[in-house]
């Protein structure tokens, strides 16, 4: 122990990550979490679909409203339900996919093993298959009452049918329909390390990392894991949780979880005024976001850089048809080509890219103060009060006015009125610092005519300009224990409480100690006790604590 | 993902860092295209390339009016007799209604009997007898009055032969269009603005032919359909000012343009060219006050419209083009072509019923060009065989690629 502790000083006074070494302060206990249920979003049924049964199945049909809840989707599938409507949705869905799977020249890829009798039902051959798809379908073995279940389903639906086949693809469609499929269930254990407290089961182990990890259902190995009982061991974990962090997999975990923190779901109701932004389209909107994830994925996983520098980054993917806006040459006539913005350019950072701010803009214009916001809520963890019912926008909107030209004049107008004073003030400086670009994200140097004046400060640190803002975020603690909480939230599916407080402060103190990685950090999270520990029934209290008291965030 | 390489972007976005050459940001500042830098050099596409067409009066320009079509000039000179019942047949519209006598060499005033299409054909059939079609009446080894318009007669055809208002460059250095070493005598016109020596032979060939006039056709709308387009580069005054000396590239586009929701093409755009000798052209200019003018130089472009693949040679192009305060370009070029290449660019390529339907004579047409050319002079038999020619020009910034050499986009680094 000596030793390791000696080593642990060594490696610290190079700087090095205390967590590769296995160093640092001890995990504290947590409160537990909740077992959730979460439904499977649209992104995660399609591949669970692709990797069972291949990517060459077709998912036709529409997937209910998301709920997005705690800032995440993630959070908000625990309280999403499936209406009748969304019920006839995924049986049309299911039928639809295992009519391909049935197809003739596909039906024997499906099914491994002959009936005795096309004509009749086989009951051994059925129940081979069901199991073997039900186990990837569900993430878990089918309970012998489950599998006679859906092979009684096979059997009858057979006997009407005159087809084994047909019997079997009924059967196989039911187990696409069945709440276990749909709904990502948590299955709590008694912790025997811990007497008297709960833990997840190993498939639910499996299934929490799987989907923080590769965003996609346990493949064969994870749940032969789970099943031998390595996931409740340190090594068998850290050898799963390794693998998973090694794959090329690894890329789809982390756009899905900046997708879901970026609320890039946004995009699919963006409009834009054609007449004012006629270059925008929903080419661009798409591409916007695929460069933003690239450059995500390229700074954390393939350089594994420091999570802050995304605010900050002049290295970024460029393709021919975001070039005209960004107003940039780009070489190849397709796909994407890194690009590195000149040091005088006053582009740097995700805050300037178009993903965030035509998102966050007007149909028609710029906004400050939903820039401000986003900034404040997803990437500070500062939540922002909502408007007061009663409050006239109209000065803040009407840009013909020739007395308030650019932003920063109609809002310090708006402001006026004290009601709506207290948010702005701490949402118009983030915003105005971004006011060079405009509605769909091009640079312009004035608005109206008038000169724009991106100034402004930030707990402290002011800035003249978005280049400056995103410093000033890259500094700010907040910023990096947002991310951990968030991150938090997204892996367990619901908001962090007052229980969880020294355990986040713990799992904010590795991510710095890991110098803000993020796949070390998903490492920590991902080995960690308290990511798969279930609170007693009725134990889980306190208020949501969205974000870390600001002297927690230090 | 494999590690990949950074491209260092060059553009300075920041309009009062690097403004529009010559001229100062104005009003409505924030639409300001600003220049599409690629190294030191700035781009631009030509998203209006046409022939010029300057706002005259129909009746100052062809006092008898327009020139007749082929169907037209044919039934005139068809026996008086036979006049009444060649009338009878409408236009060109049903396809094959109507084929002239195209297989008389002697002008035969006869009709091709009508030919009609087997019934029953499929989508398939029906294309591909269609195709048939176009590649007969376009077979340039047919004897057709189109293909061979020499062999006939234009009647009815008519030119432009005032020496008034008129649009385009002077190419032969002289006002008056007196005979040179290198130039035949002929008549010029003057600029809208009073500028004197303005030569367009071209003009009056065409100019008493609707589609020519303005309300015609834009025959550079396969640019913006993304058939075709021209691409500039202009390097940065060498003195570092907004006037001075540049080095001037054409270069026809590999890429197609693209519009945005507006019908637009976007400022902004990266595009490719050619990598082929024949239609990359490069010459110097100098830019004074705002006004970019170039030497002469041999300059060819790729022209796609529909149909029609074409390579456009012209001799001794200049460009004459104000940098706007938008950050565009807008102004001429003026060039000599090749009258019988330029019969075969603009009229042969259309079949009979393309030049019928746009009331083109084609005999008429042909042998005015020869009449009215003024450029390239034999210096033994003093005929001139080349065509002075305008074109209207519209540009906005570009970047553009070179082929060989995407560094050009910025500097890699590891």
């Amino acid at each position: 122990m000596s030793r390791l502790l000696a080593s642990c000083r060594v490696l610290t006074a190079f700087g090095l990550a205390l967590s590769l070494s296995g160093c640092g302060p001890r995990e504290p206990d947590t409160s537990g979490q909740a077992p959730v249920v979460q439904r499977l979003t649209e992104k995660q049924y399609r591949q669970v679909i692709a990797d069972v049964f291949g990517d060459d199945i077709r998912v036709v049909g529409r997937f209910e409203p998301v709920v997005r809840k705690e800032g995440l989707i993630e959070v908000g599938t625990n309280a999403a339900t499936v209406t009748p409507a969304g019920f006839e949705q995924f049986d049309t869905m299911a039928r639809n996919i295992v009519s391909q799977l049935f197809a003739p020249d596909r039906r024997d890829r499906t099914v491994a093993c002959k009936p005795a009798a096309a004509s009749a039902p086989d009951d051994a051959c059925a129940g081979q298959v069901l199991a073997k798809y039900g186990r990837l379908l569900f993430r878990r073995p089918l309970s012998s009452d489950e599998l006679k279940a859906r092979v009684a389903v096979a059997h009858q639906a057979a006997t009407s049918s005159g087809s084994f086949y047909d019997g079997l693809q009924f059967a196989l469609a039911t187990e696409l329909e069945m709440p276990e499929f749909l709904f990502r269930i948590d299955t709590a254990e008694a912790d025997p390390d811990h007497p008297g407290k709960m833990r997840l089961d190993a498939y639910s182990k499996a299934s929490r990392l799987s989907f923080l990890l590769w965003n996609a259902a346990p493949d064969d190995q994870l749940l032969s894991a789970a099943e031998k009982g390595d996931l409740n061991s340190e090594r068998g974990l850290r050898q799963q949780v390794d693998r998973l962090l090694a794959s090329p997999r690894l890329e789809a975990g982390i756009r899905g979880f900046f997708t879901d923190m970026l609320a890039f779901d946004g995009f699919e109701n963006l409009a834009k005024d054609g007449m004012i932004y006629p270059a925008f389209n929903a080419t661009v909107a798409a591409d916007a976001q695929e460069q933003t994830l690239r450059t995500i994925v390229d700074l954390l996983v393939v350089r594994q850089g420091d999570y802050r520098d995304l605010f900050t980054t002049r290295r970024i993917f460029m393709d021919r048809v975001l070039g005209p806006i960004y107003y940039v040459p780009v070489a190849p006539k397709h796909g994407w080509v890194p690009y590195e913005f000149a040091e005088s350019d006053p582009r740097a950072g995700l805050l300037s890219e178009i993903s965030f701010t035509s998102l966050y803009a007007h149909p028609g214009q710029s906004s400050p103060t939903l820039r401000g916001k986003a900034v404040r809520e997803i990437f500070l963890c500062q939540k922002v009060p909502a408007p007061p019912a009663n409050v006239n926008f109209a000065v803040a909107q009407d840009t013909s006015n020739p007395d308030y030209k650019t932003a920063r004049a109609r809002l310090t107008a708006h402001r006026t009125n004290p009601t709506c004073a207290g948010c702005h003030r701490i949402m118009d400086p983030i915003g105005l610092a971004l006011e060079n670009f405009d509605g769909i994200g091009a640079f312009r140097m004035q608005e109206n005519g008038a000169p724009i004046d991106a100034s402004g400060e930030l707990d402290g640190a002011h800035f003249a300009n978005a280049k400056d803002l995103g410093k000033a975020i890259h500094d700010n603690p907040a910023a990096a224990s947002c991310l951990v909480d968030t991150l938090s939230k997204y892996a367990g599916g619901q908001a962090s409480v007052k229980g969880d407080r020294e355990w986040m402060q713990w799992l904010n103190g590795r991510f710095v100690a890991e110098r803000y990685r993020v796949p070390a950090l998903l490492r920590t999270l991902a080995l960690s006790n308290g990511f798969y520990a279930i609170a007693e029934p009725g134990k889980r209290t306190g208020l949501s604590t969205a974000a870390l008291r600001p002297e927690d965030q230090r | 993902m494999t590690k990949l390489l950074f491209v260092t972007g060059a553009v300075v976005l920041a309009a009062s860092i690097c403004p529009p050459v010559g001229r100062a940001v104005a009003q409505g500042a924030d639409k300001v295209m600003p220049p599409a830098m690629v190294g030191h050099m700035r781009g631009y596409v030509f998203t209006r390339f046409m022939f010029a067409r300057p706002a005259t009066d129909l009746a100052t320009d062809c006092p008898q009016g327009l020139a007749m079509s082929l169907r037209d000039s044919f039934i005139a000179q068809l026996p008086p007799e036979d006049r009444p019942k060649a009338e009878q047949i409408k236009g060109f519209g049903p396809v094959g209604s109507m084929m002239l006598a195209t297989d008389h060499p002697e002008n035969g005033l006869k009709f091709e009997e009508r030919k009609e299409p087997p019934a029953n054909l499929s989508v398939a059939e029906r294309e591909a007898l269609f195709k048939d079609y176009i590649r007969h009446r376009r077979d340039p080894g047919r004897h057709t009055i189109c293909n061979n318009p020499a062999d006939y007669k234009g009647v009815g055809y008519r030119t432009i032969d005032h020496t008034g208002t008129g649009s385009g460059l002077n190419l032969d250095g002289t006002t008056d269009g007196h005979a040179t070493a290198t130039t035949c005598e002929h008549k010029k016109f003057t600029g809208a603005d009073g500028t004197p020596g303005i030569d367009d032979q071209f003009w009056r060939v065409a100019g008493c032919i609707a589609v020519y006039r303005s309300g015609g056709l834009d025959w550079d709308s396969s640019i913006r359909t993304g058939d075709w387009a021209v691409l500039m580069e202009l390097s940065t005054p060498k003195d570092g000012g907004p006037d001075g000396d540049v080095d001037v590239n054409f270069y026809s586009s590999k890429d197609s343009l693209t519009l945005d929701a507006a019908g637009k093409v976007p400022a902004g755009l990266s595009l490719e060219y050619i990598d082929d000798p024949q239609l990359i052209a490069k010459t110097h200019g100098r830019i004074e006050r705002g006004v970019l003018t170039t030497e002469p130089v041999d300059f060819t472009y790729k022209y796609d419209n529909q149909i029609v693949h074409e390579r456009w040679a012209f001799e001794g192009a200049r460009f004459r083009l104000q940098i706007e305060p938008d950050g565009g370009l807008k102004g001429q070029m003026g060039a000599y072509a090749d009258a019988e290449k330029f019969y075969n660019y603009t009229v042969k390529p259309q079949t009979i019923d393309g030049a019928n339907s746009n009331n083109i004579d084609c005999p008429g047409f042909y042998a005015a060009l020869h009449t009215l050319a003024d450029g390239h002079r034999d210096p033994k038999t003093g005929v001139c065989s080349a065509i002075s020619v305008a074109f209207d020009l519209q540009a906005i910034p570009a970047f553009i690629i070179h082929p060989q050499k995407t560094a050009d986009a910025g500097t890699r680094v590891p």
